[in-house]
């Protein structure tokens, strides 16, 4: 492993999970810049924190950062007038999350600590910046004559550092949750490419949520990939600021690949449990056996690959019917960039006093959209028979099936052994999906 | 009026006696080493050791064991006694190489096998 020391430069939040519900209420715990401290602690690699938080949390960040074994923790700014409290309302990220940061519009951000005498204590070979709403004009100024390895996160309050950069960065880190990389450069990697060549960075990684990973290296022009390796998802928040800290770590000095896949595994383990014990005994089950995780398959899909995979959701979309379950999965694919396919809404519906010809027009164009589509999944709000007559044209296909049964209605034997996967939650519907549509997958 | 909140950090534990064993869920959803995984419909059966070594597919009860090694980058199910690779298990149980690097070792039988529409074998396992 390189000898490399990482500043990680950011806010800290206290991140209160109101989905997750322990004894003591919703789960609490220091987020912002201590998910990728976590990550480095976890694989042993040598950092430091730069941080912004409000005064109070100072005991904490300070106890909770020797816990994790930092060489050092320093306040480089307080945040005065707001709490740093997250709300987050979804933790698994199946859609939306839904973060909410309390009376975030009225922060002041007081400098009380210049980077650069950070730096000098600290030495780092690395500094990992997650922008916020602080000055990052003059963080970046005070940068330019660092001449280690600068990673930037562009995933929120980027468009400033964007805006101002004067320096050269080794790796630029979006994840296809970031508003700069869904909006500004509409998910694609030649979008993302031409905004950030003219800042000689090196690399472009760029995180895709459940369907992997990939890094663009900018000097030969190549593409280098990980997969997703699933797990039982207890959440997703700070997932991706794992996989950073431990791609820069360069755990392995002479492997792309595998620097790649590790911190894929590394960020999978994350997302399993709120415990940093277990997730620390996790990774290093992983260091202890890496020629056996290092080579296990995971999901592969892009983001754009994603954009093209129609799913036919099979329903009684009917107006006496409540389908608000039915509009809250079709949302939740929306956000993974699926495409979600309503055969009522798109091609109506049949009413009594429609004459056979509009009927059977009806039935034709839902029969060719069931042909056009990669997967169906059968949402069975009740036992309704188009619904399982769709799920069974579409089986002799030989492409994938789904059935939703969220209020354990399914009790028929036919129906229940047809699906590839049966699903009680739309969290399980969307890792299915995943698993159905991934690259290689066959029918 | 009363209010509730938060208590305080750090005070997050692995719930339950079920999540602390490494079984079942706890009460924050946080899943361990399940103890037993019933229907798991077999992958490349058809491609894999026992169906090319012997043009036939396991018996229904036959003694089945999840291999404790990662075999051409998937986890394996082998027969008990010849160690012959029946099929590779979907990768979404590949989590399933932490509980065995943790010790834990799975093993069960065949609950159903037939040639029609392609070689498929149903295998349940527990610890």
């Amino acid at each position: 492993m390189y000898k490399k020391t990482i500043l990680i430069v950011g806010e800290i939040y206290i991140d209160t999970h109101l989905d997750i519900i322990d004894s003591n209420g919703p789960l609490v715990r220091l987020g912002g810049i201590f998910h990728s401290a976590r990550g480095c602690s976890a694989i042993g690699i040598e950092y430091a924190l730069a941080y912004y938080a409000p005064d109070y949390l100072d005991d904490d960040i300070n106890h909770f950062s020797c816990v994790l074994k930092t060489k050092g923790c320093f306040k480089i700014g307080k945040v005065n007038n707001a709490p740093n409290v997250m709300l987050i309302n979804e933790s698994k990220e199946v859609g939306d999350q839904g973060y909410y940061n309390i009376i975030k519009d009225q922060a002041q951000f007081v400098e009380t600590e210049s980077i650069k005498s950070i730096i000098k204590k600290v030495n780092p070979s690395d500094i990992l910046i997650y922008p916020g709403r602080y000055n990052t004009n003059t963080l970046i100024e005070e940068l330019k004559e660092f001449d280690g390895n600068i990673h930037i996160d562009f995933h929120y309050d980027s468009e400033e550092i964007l805006n101002n950069l004067g320096t050269s960065i080794n790796t630029v880190i979006l994840s296809t949750s970031s508003s700069l990389f869904k909006g500004y450069c509409h998910g694609k990697l030649e979008n993302t490419v031409k905004l950030f060549k003219d800042h000689h960075a090196e690399y472009l990684l760029v995180k895709e949520n459940r369907g992997g990973a990939y890094c663009y290296s900018f000097s030969d022009d190549k593409i280098y990939e990980s997969p997703a390796y699933y797990v039982p998802t207890m959440h997703s928040v700070g997932v991706g600021d794992v996989f950073n800290s431990v791609f820069i770590s360069c755990y392995f000095e002479d492997s792309f690949d595998r620097n790649m896949r590790l911190s894929s595994l590394c960020a999978a383990r994350y997302a399993e449990t709120m415990s940093y014990e277990k997730f620390e005994n996790n990774v290093q089950l992983i260091l202890n056996n890496i020629e056996d995780f290092i080579t296990l398959d995971g999901v592969r899909i892009s983001w754009e690959e994603k954009s093209t995979k129609n799913i036919y959701l099979a329903a009684p979309d009917f107006p006496y019917v409540d389908t608000s379950l039915l509009e809250k999965l079709a949302e939740s694919l929306k956000y993974h960039n699926f495409i979600p396919r309503l055969p009522i809404r798109e091609n109506g519906l049949v009413k009594t006093s429609m004459s056979v010809e509009e009927e059977l027009s009806i039935y034709q164009n839902d029969v060719e959209l069931i042909h056009t589509c990669d997967l169906l999944i059968a949402v069975l709000l009740f036992n309704d028979p188009g619904t399982l007559v769709e799920l069974g044209m579409f089986k002799q296909s030989g492409k994938p099936t789904i059935i939703f049964d969220p209020y354990n209605i399914c009790d028929n034997m036919f129906v229940r052994h047809t699906p590839t996967h049966m699903c009680k939650t739309i969290g399980e519907v969307i890792d299915a999906t995943y698993q159905c549509l991934q690259r290689g997958q066959k029918g | 009026m009363g209010s509730s909140g938060s208590g305080r950090f750090g005070t997050y534990r692995i719930g339950g006696e079920a999540g602390a064993n490494g079984g079942g869920i706890s009460g924050t959803g946080e899943v361990g080493c399940p103890e037993v995984i019933e229907n798991i419909r077999l992958e490349d059966v058809a491609t894999s050791e026992f169906y090319t070594n012997n043009h036939m597919l396991p018996a229904v009860q036959s003694q089945v064991t999840l291999r404790d090694q990662v075999f051409l980058g998937r986890l394996v199910v082998e027969t008990s006694d010849t160690h012959e690779v029946i099929g590779n298990i979907p990768t979404n149980y590949n989590y399933l190489l932490n509980c065995i690097k943790n010790g834990f070792h799975y093993s069960g039988r065949v609950i159903s096998s037939g040639e029609s529409p392609i070689p498929f074998v149903v295998v349940t396992l527990s610890v």
